[in-house]
C-alpha cells in the first residue's frame, strides 16, 4: 500500500507541470511603404525599448524582426520619417496572423505607432 | 488544447486506476459501549462512520452496533451534546468486532484542544457554525469563500465568479479575522481585494471552516463582527505506522473546466505528515440568458506538514504551502489577476497537562507573503495604457497562550502579534506615444500595521447556566511614506504625517441557561474595536468600493467599535429534530464610511470615469439587526432535511445621499434613515435528501429562495436586485470505503440570476451573473 501511495506522486507532479506551461507566441514585427530612411522604435521579447534607423531603398523593402514571447507581453512598433515624398507602414503579427497595423504618407510631423500586448488565450 | 488534453488524460487515469481498485464491500458490524470517566453507561450517544455517514445510537446501557464494511478501516466519530468529540480508526477484520469501552469526557471536565467559546454544551460553541470536510466534498465549488454561504447569514462579494469575500450579519473585509490553522493570518495585496484571505487557500486542502459571529470570542485576536478559522491540518498520531491517500478529481459543463488534487498522509506515534497538491482551471460559463460571463481562472498548489509528539504531552507542528493564481478574471474590476505566489509558513507548540492547574501551553507563529500582479490587458482600454500592478504583502506573527484551571472555573490567558507590510507599484505604459512612455505610481508607499494585544476569558460551568466573561487590550501601530492625495495647479498634495496609534478595549459576556437536557436559552454581550486597516488609511484615489469613487485614505481615522447583542434558543438533538433561533443587534459608533464630506479643496479623481472623491471618514452610528433559523433532522435518519433562514438589515440614521447626473455628483443631499450597503437580502436554503442501498446512495434536492433587495444604499449609490429561487440536484454514491461519487446538476431550471453582493461588470449595466445549468462529477478516492 504504501509503494502504491508513492507512486502517486511523480504522476501528480508530472501532471502539475504539464498543465502549467505556457505557450510563447511568435511575433513578427514589419516595417514597408518608405522610398527612404525612416526611425523605428520597437519593444523585444525582453521589453526593452531599442532605437534604430532603417535604410529603405524602395516602398518594396520590407523591415522584419522576429521573436518569441509569452501572452501578456507588450509589442510596441513606432516610427517616423523627414521625408514628405515617403510613406510607412507598420505591422505587428502574432503567430502569422496580423493583430496591428497601420499606415500613413507625407506625415513628417506625428510618430506612426502600432502596438498592444499579446493576448492570452 | 493540448494543455486541457493533457489534464484530461490525468483525470481519466485516476478514475480508471480508482475503479479497477475499488473492491467489492462485504457488510461487518462493530459493537461496543460508551461510558464516562467513572465508567457509567453513557445513552444517546451518536457513533457516525465518517465515510459513509451511517450511524447508530447507543442505549441505556451505553452499548451499539454499527453496520459498516469489512476489511476496511472505519473512521468512528463519538458525539454527546454534553461530553466532548471522540474519534477514532478502527480496523474491521471480522463480521462482527467488538472494540474496547469508549471513555466520552465531559465537557466540563478537560479543556485539551477543544476551542470553547461560551460554553461548549455541543461541538459547536455558541454562535459558532462549522462547515466539515464531508460538506466540503459534497460541494462543488472551487473558492473557500464560496463555501461558506452554507451558514446562514454569510455571503460573498464577488467580484470574479471564482473568489468569495466573506460576509458575516454585513460585516466584511477587516470587520472579520479570518485566520489559517488557528494563527495565521494573511494580507492580500490588492486594493480591490481581488486576494482576499479565503482566495489563497484551496478548498480540497480544508479540514474544516468555523465561524464564530459576534464580537464575542476575543481570545483569537482582534474580533470586530466575527471570526473564520479555516483548518487544513491537524496532527494526528497512531499507534502503528498507518498512511492514506486521497485523489480528487472533477469536471463540469458550462463553467468548463477540471480539478484535481492529491493528499498523501501518514502517522505513527510519534511523527504525523501530510503533502498535498491541487490543480483547478476554468473557462468562461452561459449565464441563464446565454450571455458568456469571463470567468477564467488557473491555480495550483503544494503543501507540506509535519507534527511530531516530542514527548506525551508534547506537539510540535510546522507547515508550508505555495500557492499560484494565474490568469483569473475579474469581469467587475479594471484589472485581472495575472500571477499570484503566495507562500504561508507556520509552527504550533502546544504541551498539555502540565500541571492540575496549568493545563495547556500554546505557541504559534506564522509567516507569509503574497506577490500580486494584476493588468488591464484584457480590457478595452489597454488599447492605449496598459497598466501594470505588482505588489508584495507580508503579514508576520505570533501568539502566546495558557489554559488554567482553578476549581471549577477554567482561564484562557495569553498575548498575540501581528505585523503588516504592504509595498507595490503600478506602472501605465502609454503604448500609444512615442517613445512609449511609462508612469509609475506607488500603491501602498511601504505600509505597515502593527497589533500587539493580550486577552482573558474566564469559563464558569454550572448545572444550569454556564458564563464565558473575555477581555481584551489591543495596542495598534501604523506608518507609511507620504502618501498622494490630490493634485493642484502647483503640484501633488502629499500627507507626510502618516503615524497613528491606538489602545483598543473590548470585552464579552455569554451566558448560556441550560432549561432542561434538551433546551437551551443563550444570550450574549460584546463589544470589539478595531483599528482602520490599510485601505482605509492609505489608499490613493482608487475606485475600490460599491460606489463609482475614487476613495482616499486617512490615516488621522479613529478605530470603529461594534457592540452586539445576541438573543438565542437551541433545541438540542431531539428524537425529531435539532433547532437553533437567535436574533441579534449591533451597534456601530465612529463608524468608518466613505463620504465627500471633509474634503480639501479642488480634489479630482485619478480615475476616468469615476463620480468624483470619497475620503474615509468615522461618521454617525449605525446599526444592523436580524436573525437566524436553523433546523435539521438526525444524523442516523434515511431522510435528511436541512433548512436555514436568515435576515440582516442594516441602517443609517444619518447618511448622504450623491446625486448623480452627467456622470458626476450633482448634489449632495442630507438623508435620515438610510441602508447600509452590500447586505444581502431574506434568503432561505432548504436540502433534503434521501439515503438508499445501506446509506451508500443519496440524491438530493437543494432549494435556494432569496427575497428581492429594496432596502438599498443611497450613500452608496447602490442598485436594487430582484429575487431569485434556485434548484440544484445532487447525488452522493459511496461506492466503497474507497471511492465516492459526486454528481450532480446547478441552476436545474437555468435561470438568469445574481446575488445581491454581486458586484457589477464594468463598462455595463450588466451584473455579474452566476452560471446557468451546470453539470457535475466529482470523484474521490481514498485508501
Amino acid at each position: 500500500m504504501t509503494m502504491k501511495i508513492y507512486l502517486w506522486i511523480p504522476i501528480f507532479l508530472l501532471a502539475i507541470v504539464a498543465c502549467n506551461t505556457t505557450e510563447q507566441k511568435k511575433v513578427s514585427y514589419q516595417g514597408t511603404k518608405a522610398i527612404s530612411a525612416y526611425d523605428l522604435y520597437y519593444t523585444d521579447a525582453n521589453q526593452q525599448l531599442h532605437d534604430i534607423e532603417v535604410e529603405a531603398k524602395s516602398a518594396q523593402d520590407i523591415w522584419t524582426l522576429e521573436f518569441m514571447a509569452d501572452p501578456g507581453a507588450i509589442v510596441y512598433l513606432s516610427g517616423k520619417y523627414e521625408d514628405d515624398q515617403s510613406a510607412l507602414k507598420l505591422l505587428i503579427l502574432i503567430d502569422g496572423k496580423v493583430y496591428k497595423q497601420a499606415e500613413n504618407q507625407g506625415d513628417t510631423l506625428k510618430f506612426l505607432t502600432v502596438s498592444g500586448s499579446i493576448p492570452y488565450d | 488544447m493540448k494543455k486541457i488534453s493533457i489534464c484530461l488524460l490525468f483525470s481519466v487515469i485516476i478514475l480508471i486506476s480508482g475503479t479497477v481498485a475499488a473492491q467489492q464491500a462485504k457488510a461487518g458490524f462493530i459493537k461496543g459501549r460508551v461510558i464516562d470517566a467513572e465508567g457509567k453507561a453513557i445513552p444517546w450517544v451518536q457513533i457516525v462512520d465518517a465515510k459513509t455517514a451511517s450511524g447508530a445510537t447507543t442505549d441505556l446501557e451505553g452499548r451499539y452496533l454499527l453496520k459498516v464494511t469489512q476489511n476496511q478501516y472505519v473512521d468512528l466519530i463519538f458525539e454527546h451534546l454534553t461530553y466532548q468529540r471522540y474519534s477514532t480508526s478502527i480496523e474491521v477484520s471480522d463480521s462482527v468486532t467488538t472494540i474496547p469501552d469508549v471513555v466520552l469526557m465531559h465537557n466540563n471536565q478537560s479543556l485539551g484542544e477543544v476551542e470553547i467559546i461560551a460554553v461548549s454544551i455541543k461541538e459547536n460553541p455558541l454562535n459558532s457554525y462549522t462547515i466539515d470536510k464531508e460538506q466540503i466534498e459534497e460541494r462543488n465549488i472551487n473558492d473557500p469563500g464560496n463555501l461558506m454561504s452554507l451558514i446562514p447569514n454569510v455571503a460573498t462579494v464577488k467580484k470574479s465568479p471564482n473568489v468569495g469575500d466573506p460576509v458575516v450579519r454585513g460585516l466584511k473585509y477587516s470587520q472579520l479575522n479570518v485566520q489559517l490553522n488557528a494563527a495565521a493570518k494573511i494580507e492580500g495585496a490588492c486594493p480591490n481585494r481581488m486576494d482576499p484571505v479565503t482566495a489563497h487557500i484551496d478548498p480540497d486542502d480544508i479540514r474544516n471552516i468555523r465561524i464564530y459571529k459576534g464580537p464575542y470570542a476575543l481570545k483569537y485576536g482582534v474580533n470586530f463582527g466575527g471570526i473564520i478559522k479555516i483548518q487544513t491540518f491537524q496532527p494526528e498520531f497512531t499507534k502503528t505506522y498507518k498512511s492514506h491517500l486521497r485523489l480528487i478529481t472533477g469536471m463540469q459543463s458550462n463553467h468548463e473546466g477540471l480539478r484535481g488534487g492529491l493528499k498523501i498522509s501518514g502517522s505513527n506515534s510519534w511523527l504525523s505528515y501530510q503533502l498535498t497538491g491541487n490543480y483547478k482551471k476554468y473557462g468562461d460559463y452561459k449565464a441563464g440568458n446565454g450571455d458568456v460571463i469571463q470567468a477564467g481562472m488557473e491555480k495550483q498548489n503544494m503543501g507540506v506538514a509535519l507534527g511530531f509528539k516530542a514527548h506525551e504531552k508534547h506537539i510540535v507542528s510546522v507547515y508550508y504551502d505555495q500557492s499560484n493564481g494565474k490568469n483569473i478574471d475579474f469581469p467587475a474590476l479594471p484589472m485581472d489577476e495575472r500571477n499570484d505566489l503566495t507562500r504561508i509558513a507556520g509552527l504550533n507548540y502546544i504541551i498539555t497537562n502540565i500541571t492540575p492547574t496549568l493545563t495547556q501551553l500554546k505557541a504559534r507563529a506564522w509567516y507569509t507573503d503574497v506577490d500580486h500582479e494584476m493588468d488591464n490587458k484584457n480590457r478595452p482600454f489597454s488599447d492605449t495604457v496598459v497598466a501594470v500592478s505588482k505588489l508584495n504583502t507580508h503579514n508576520t506573527g505570533a501568539k502566546l497562550g495558557a489554559l488554567l484551571k482553578v476549581g471549577k472555573l477554567n482561564f484562557d490567558v495569553g498575548a498575540d502579534y501581528e505585523s503588516v507590510f504592504k509595498t507595490g507599484d503600478r506602472n501605465k505604459n502609454l503604448i500609444m506615444q512615442p517613445m512609449l512612455p511609462v508612469i509609475s505610481e506607488s500603491l501602498w508607499d511601504n505600509a505597515r500595521i502593527n497589533n500587539l494585544g493580550i486577552h482573558v476569558e474566564a469559563i464558569i460551568p454550572s448545572r444550569k447556566a454556564d458564563w464565558v466573561l473575555a477581555a481584551r487590550v489591543d495596542v495598534n501601530q501604523a506608518e507609511s511614506d507620504p502618501i498622494f492625495q490630490y493634485k493642484t495647479s502647483d503640484g501633488k498634495v502629499m500627507e507626510t504625517d502618516t503615524k497613528s496609534q491606538f489602545t483598543n478595549f473590548s470585552y464579552s459576556a455569554s451566558m448560556v441557561y441550560h432549561l432542561n437536557d434538551k433546551n437551551d436559552l443563550f444570550v450574549s454581550l460584546g463589544s470589539g474595536t478595531r483599528s482602520p486597516d490599510m485601505t482605509e488609511r492609505f489608499v490613493s484615489l482608487l475606485p475600490i468600493a460599491y460606489d463609482n469613487f475614487d476613495y482616499l485614505g486617512n490615516p488621522k481615522l479613529k478605530p470603529e467599535t461594534n457592540t452586539e447583542f445576541d438573543l438565542g434558543y437551541r433545541l438540542k438533538q431531539s428524537r425529531w429534530m435539532s433547532l437553533e433561533a437567535n436574533v441579534f443587534f449591533s451597534y456601530l459608533t465612529n463608524t468608518i464610511v466613505g463620504t465627500m464630506e471633509n474634503l480639501p479643496p479642488n480634489i479630482n479623481p485619478r480615475t476616468k470615469g469615476v463620480f468624483g472623491v470619497k475620503r474615509f471618514e468615522n461618521s454617525s452610528p449605525v446599526y444592523l439587526t436580524g436573525f437566524e433559523l436553523s433546523l435539521a433532522s438526525p444524523a442516523h435518519y434515511n431522510l435528511q432535511v436541512l433548512l436555514n433562514a436568515s435576515y440582516t438589515y442594516g441602517m443609517a440614521p444619518e447618511s448622504f445621499e450623491y446625486v448623480i447626473k452627467n456622470n458626476s455628483v450633482d448634489e449632495v443631499l442630507e438623508i435620515q434613515n438610510d441602508a447600509l450597503a452590500e447586505i444581502p437580502p431574506l434568503e432561505m436554503n432548504m436540502k433534503v435528501s434521501y439515503k438508499f442501498l445501506q446509506q451508500r446512495l443519496e440524491p438530493s434536492l437543494s432549494l435556494r429562495v432569496v427575497a428581492a433587495q429594496h432596502h438599498i444604499s443611497k450613500s452608496y449609490v447602490e442598485q436594487e436586485t430582484p429575487g431569485f429561487a434556485l434548484l440544484n440536484m445532487g447525488l452522493k454514491y459511496l461506492y466503497n470505503s474507497n471511492l465516492s461519487v459526486y454528481a450532480g446538476i446547478n441552476n436545474l431550471f437555468d435561470q438568469l440570476y445574481y446575488e445581491h453582493l454581486n458586484r457589477r461588470i464594468l463598462g455595463s449595466k450588466s451584473p455579474l451573473y452566476e452560471p446557468g445549468r451546470l453539470f457535475y462529477v466529482n470523484v474521490i478516492i481514498k485508501f
